[in-house]
């Protein structure tokens, strides 16, 4: 991308562009010019710095809570299973 | 029983002794993906049975887990992938613009997000009700738009293991995380986040 195509990408980025570079950029490595766009729109916008930081926050809350809901089978489930096992 | 008995080729163990080795750390592994507890007791059943069946063939080269394991993970594989297929056909395959209801038409946020607390997270997370509003949130999205983030969240499958999974290309993969996130993201601040911010918190 040229310098001025930069420059004006820099300087129209919307807040919906901004959110998909966001998430975009917890999947694959950004271009430099929409990497750098998405950082100076940060700058400016609350909006969207909010949104950053809860998408980390997410990220960090299902990290800490790998451990789902229910991590045992219930007694009931075992005895199915195994009466499943031994008469398939 | 002999002393390696850990590491007792499958065929030599009673199939039903799996039940209490394996059984609850494969119905997290389940769980993890599905979030559904039934749903994981079925695909666990299914993968015990699949095992019994196959169990000559199991080497004892790896561990019986880890063995146990990559056939439930083929059984989840499949679960999704039918689903997933299933859903594509019942509703309309040119969806539309993604994000078009959060943002208006110069692309600015219809509603901008709400602060959220931001003190510890570790104490807002970790109570036990949040992850019970993230699953009903998960429940909520489009099943295709909810496998995609569950396999690439949970961290187990890398971002072209999904595209395989889901038998998309990588470009829809995103589009799909993408509009993951911001449905997830509202669906917190109704049912987590919402009225629970402090003054001063981001």
């Amino acid at each position: 991308m040229s310098f001025g195509k930069t420059i004006i990408r820099v300087l129209t980025l919307s807040c919906s562009e901004t959110a998909r570079l966001l998430s975009a950029s917890r999947d694959h490595d950004l271009p430099r010019a929409e990497r750098l766009a998405m950082r100076l729109h940060l700058i400016i916008c609350k909006a969207c710095r909010r949104y950053e930081r809860q998408l980390a926050l997410i990220e960090e809350a299902i990290r800490r809570c790998q451990e789902p809901v229910a991590t045992t089978l219930t007694p009931e489930a075992r005895e199915r299973l195994k009466r499943t096992l031994r008469d398939p | 029983m002999p002393p390696d008995a850990a590491n007792t080729p499958a065929a030599r163990t009673d199939p039903a002794d799996w039940v209490d080795a394996h059984g609850d750390p494969l119905f997290a592994y389940a769980m993890r993906h599905v979030g559904d507890p039934e749903l994981a007791e079925d695909l666990v059943q299914e993968t015990l049975v699949a095992a019994l069946a196959a169990r000559e063939s199991f080497s004892g080269r790896s561990s019986e887990r880890t063995w146990l394991t990559a056939i439930l993970k083929h059984k989840i594989v499949d679960h999704i992938r039918r689903v997933c297929r299933e859903r594509a056909n019942e509703s309309d395959r040119t969806a539309p613009e993604p994000t078009g209801d959060l943002f208006d038409s110069r692309g600015i946020w219809k509603k901008i997000p709400d602060p959220w607390p931001m003190g510890d997270p570790a104490h807002v997370l970790e109570q036990r009700e949040f992850r019970q509003v993230f699953e009903n949130c998960l429940a909520k999205m489009p099943d295709t738009l909810a496998a995609a983030f569950r396999l690439r969240a949970m961290d187990e499958f890398q971002a072209d293991e999904v595209c395989q999974v889901l038998d998309i290309t990588p470009t829809n993969l995103w589009a799909r995380l993408h509009r993951a996130r911001l449905l997830l993201r509202g669906c917190l601040e109704r049912n987590w986040f919402d009225g629970k911010a402090p003054e001063g918190s981001l």
